[in-house]
């Protein structure tokens, strides 16, 4: 099967976009620190639910 | 740890007859739930059944359960705060309920006796080993009836008045993305809730606690097949109804957000949703269904998105080249988990 210039183009645009969202999601899951993520989930649960 | 822990189960089926008489009392009485100081509830009768080793151990649990759902909860968590001088009395914080229980059970009179630093550290010590027993319907009837405590004088009493929870809720708001992106991106993560935490048997309690302050928000569906958490509703004077007090570690079995979106640009409504489970996450926009690393993008875009507080609609992310506009306000997330000790 044979692509035209525009399907070409928006293959290129979402595998980008997908390159770009997985960089991100890199960047964002290095700030995610299990412990303390976890800790304060601990501290969220400890509120009374009042 | 100051109490005998081998009696506590026999305390717990305990309490729940008792709870379960009441029930029944009030069920009998022309004028339901009225003071249950003018009703017999059989507790004398049963308490004195106790030995006097039992009867500490009631008290002890009863004063630590009402401390926990008095109000004070900080003073359970943090004991060295506690500031004498303005310390409330018992019978301030003790229904009329739970007044005839400590009283029977050998129990100064509350209204002359005002908890200490050594009640709320004792609290903070025994109630997240009270509150994470098994007391499903079996344990707790077999204890009961071993002991000739249900059947014979407790006539009024159904088993169907114990209660027992099978399923119990949490809310909580104001969390953020980074601790949504932990739950919805760790494979089975866990939550520790071994300090002791508000439960409710009433899903509209969690939910009015969780839209209480600001998103994100989540509704936590626990799985109780262990009859785990201490009914504490009827303890203190506080509005508890349907409170367990649970103790233990939260398994998170799957978890899914869901809210309403549109287009920019359009009008058609469009259902939002994202799941996971098993590590597996799986995305939908109206009728377009994403897997893997597209669901994943399409839930981190979700996380990272812009707000605009001008706007009606004052949240916009971006997927696979369109703008999409919702109310994070109206986002719904519930995760279901299951509780171990």
């Amino acid at each position: 099967m044979k692509l035209t210039k525009l399907q070409i183009k928006q293959i290129i645009k979402e595998e980008l976009e997908a390159v770009m969202h997985e960089a991100e999601k890199e960047s964002q899951l290095e700030e995610l620190n299990e412990e303390d993520i976890k800790k304060e989930l601990e501290d969220a649960m400890s509120q009374p639910m009042k | 740890m100051n109490l005998d822990r081998s009696v506590v189960p026999t305390i717990l089926a305990v309490l729940k007859l008792l709870e379960a008489n009441f029930v029944a009392t009030q069920r009998n009485q022309a004028v339901p739930y009225g003071s249950p100081s003018d009703a017999d509830f059989n507790v004398e009768s049963i308490i004195n059944q106790l030995s006097d080793g039992e009867k500490v151990a009631l008290r002890k649990i009863l004063l630590s359960m009402i401390l926990m759902t008095s109000g004070a909860v900080h003073l359970v968590r943090n004991p060295e705060s506690y500031d004498g001088a303005v310390a409330e009395s018992l019978g301030e914080i003790i229904s009329d309920y739970a007044k005839i229980i400590w009283l029977a059970s050998g129990g100064p009179n509350p209204d002359s006796y005002t908890p200490t630093r050594s009640d709320y550290a004792l609290a903070k010590q025994i109630l997240p080993f009270v509150s994470s027993l098994p007391t499903d319907r079996k344990r707790v009837l077999a204890i009961l009836k071993g002991r000739g405590m249900i059947g014979g004088q407790s006539g009024n009493t159904q088993e169907d008045d114990i209660k027992i929870a099978d399923t119990l809720y949490r809310g909580l708001n104001s969390l953020s993305s980074r601790h949504l992106m932990y739950l919805f991106y760790t494979n089975k993560p866990t939550w520790n809730i071994q300090r002791s935490v508000s439960t409710s048997k009433d899903v509209n309690t969690a939910k009015a606690f969780m839209m209480k302050k600001k998103p994100w928000r989540l509704l936590i569906e626990i799985n109780n097949a262990n009859g785990q958490g201490f009914h504490a509703g009827d303890l203190s004077k506080y509005d508890t109804e349907e409170e367990y007090i649970l103790s233990g570690i939260l398994s998170i079995n799957e978890i899914e957000m869901a809210f309403s979106s549109k287009q920019s640009g359009e009008d058609e409504l469009l259902e939002v949703s994202i799941s996971s489970a098993g590590g597996n996450m799986t995305g939908k926009i109206g009728d377009q269904t994403f897997e893997g690393k597209d669901a994943s993008n399409l839930f981190l875009s979700i996380m990272t998105h812009k707000s605009d507080p001008e706007e009606i609609e004052q949240e916009t992310f971006s997927f696979k080249g369109k703008t999409y506009l919702f109310t994070k306000h109206y986002v719904k997330a519930i995760a279901k988990a299951t509780i171990q000790n």
